[in-house]
């Protein structure tokens, strides 16, 4: 497979051009023209010591959330962990403490996973998100259970955080009940996302069916999970070829037909790694882009009848 | 295009929902509900009395909305008013339909918890109240309709015994069956705040795409390779 994007390849180019318009947040963040953020290159220890010379709690947070990221590739010592307790302690601002919450739970700091885990029994519905919220950041596979049995009627309000969490957990134990909130159209876009994260094929057929509904935000998050899961796979071969027919069948009429350029995009990747073929031209079209002159006069003649041969 | 739809009878300013064509081609019912995000972004809510509330329809949904603080009841209202209009199945509906109505209410439920958690960003007892009053509604929509309500029941059941759900264990099975509320488990958690979480917020940390910057190199890349595969075949 390529790399990165020929800069001299005139299609690439305008497919770039088409997505910066109409769904930028598919680009790398190269592409896309988005600048990394000032802390982007800090290490943990540069990270603490930012964050201790700012003043700025807004910034401040920003430096956590960043730190954050880095804890969750590395993970975290304890001296991190008490850096962040103390944070949390002196913490004046709502966005300074939630974003060092945030942090703790992606430490797995043991003192506070227990608070966040018993507070899944609380009735009190916005505490409720927030825990199952840590519980996600922090990947926490021990509640996994807690979070099945609260999915249910009597707390809609939670679900949508609730079904987030089971996903970046991350463990197919949850995909039955995962896969009957898409059958069923419940929080659908929420589950096909979490499905992707867990990225087990076992989910392939259900997100299938669940892309015959008229629905472009289901489609759009559908074929980002079907396209995660391959990539998961590695290697798209090992699928049984009834499956690899059934996909590519969806495919096909996807990524002319889905209603938002994000899931025909998506459409395409997963065509990609099953090793399908399109003409350029339909790929560009698929995702808005403006065809190169040369192409637009060819397919004029063919539709007013001056050429015979199809563009 | 077809019948104008015209709701927030409160006096402020017209919400006009337009539908190609109502009942029962409920397959154009996207353009309405797809408009809500929209028309909450062009119309910022403005500070409304409880007596602004009543003077709209009243009605025993209205009654649980005046637990909701005062302008979240009545931007609620209104999504109300206009799923009640037009999201009652005919009775010829098929399953599909009676679906694609539970489904265009979770929409407008999603919207209204992302909706409610920003607007009360700072006050976290009226997001409780604006989460009650959403779930309490919700569920008010889901049921209060006798056709929705009993395909519901069935769609929660079936799928337990056959089909994607054919295997799951017994202790799961047993968990999502113990979870099916009945009408009289339809009241939506409340409890006291946990001085714990005082002082957060879900809007300062709430995810969004999960997605990597190395996943999305990954995946650019199978479009270029998919170009350039394309020219050569």
């Amino acid at each position: 497979m390529s790399t990165l994007a020929q800069p001299h390849d005139s299609r690439v180019e305008r497919v770039i051009e088409a997505l910066q318009r109409f769904a930028p947040e598919l680009l790398p963040d190269d592409l896309a023209g988005r600048e990394p953020t000032k802390f982007a290159s800090h290490d943990i220890p540069q990270l603490i010591l930012a964050a201790e010379r700012e003043i700025d709690e807004g910034i401040r947070a920003l430096v956590i959330d960043t730190l954050a990221d880095r804890i969750d590739e590395a993970g975290a010592t304890p001296d991190v962990r008490a850096f962040l307790w103390e944070t949390m302690r002196k913490a004046t601002s709502r966005v300074l403490r939630s974003t060092t919450a945030k942090a703790l739970a992606v430490a797995r700091d043991e003192v506070f996973l227990g608070k966040v885990r018993s507070s899944l029994a609380t009735a009190n519905l916005v505490d409720l998100r927030l825990a199952a919220l840590m519980i996600g950041f922090a990947k926490d596979a021990e509640s996994l259970p807690r979070l099945l049995e609260l999915l249910s009627l009597e707390r809609l309000a939670a679900c949508d955080a609730i079904i987030w969490a089971i996903g970046e957990i991350g463990s197919s134990e949850a995909l039955p009940i995962l896969h009957s909130f898409l059958a069923m159209h419940i929080f659908s876009v929420e589950a096909a996302q979490a499905i992707g994260a867990i990225g087990d094929p076992l989910s392939i057929v259900p997100l299938l069916e669940a892309v015959m509904f008229d629905d472009p935000a289901l489609h759009a998050a559908a074929m980002q999970a079907l396209v995660r899961i391959i990539h998961r796979l590695g290697d798209a071969s090992t699928l049984e070829a009834e499956i690899i027919g059934a996909i590519t069948s969806v495919l096909d009429h996807l990524i002319d037909r889905a209603g938002t350029p994000i899931a025909r995009y998506y459409a395409l990747v997963a065509y990609g790694l099953l090793g399908g073929q399109l003409h350029p031209n339909r790929i560009m079209a698929a995702l808005g882009a403006v065809l190169p002159k040369e192409q637009m006069s060819k397919m004029s003649a063919f539709f007013v009848g001056r050429s015979k041969a199809a563009p | 295009m077809g019948d104008k739809v015209t709701l927030n009878p409160a006096g402020f300013g017209p919400i006009a929902l337009v539908t190609e064509r109502p009942l029962p081609g409920m397959e154009d019912l996207s353009k309405p509900l797809g408009g809500i995000a929209q028309l909450l972004a062009e119309r910022p809510l403005p500070p409304l009395s409880p007596d602004d509330i009543r003077r709209g329809p009243a009605g025993p949904i209205l009654a649980k909305l005046d637990q909701a603080p005062a302008d979240y009841g009545i931007w609620l209202k209104d999504q109300v008013t206009a799923l009640r209009t037009q999201l009652t199945p005919p009775p010829e509906a098929s399953d599909d339909q009676i679906y694609l109505a539970q489904h265009r209410i979770f929409r407008v439920f999603r919207e209204s918890i992302a909706h409610a958690l920003t607007l009360y960003a700072d006050r976290p007892d009226e997001q409780a109240r604006a989460l009650d009053a959403i779930g309490t509604t919700v569920v008010e929509l889901l049921l209060g309709d006798p056709q929705i309500r009993e395909r519901w029941e069935r769609s929660r059941l079936e799928p337990v015994y056959s089909g994607p759900l054919g295997h799951l264990t017994a202790a799961q099975r047993e968990a999502w069956l113990s979870s099916r509320p009945t009408l009289g488990d339809m009241i939506v958690g409340r409890g006291p705040p946990d001085p714990f979480y005082a002082g957060l917020s879900e809007a300062a940390i709430r995810p969004g795409s999960t997605r990597t910057g190395s996943e999305a190199h990954q995946d650019f890349a199978v479009i270029t390779d998919l170009l350039s595969r394309g020219r050569s075949a």
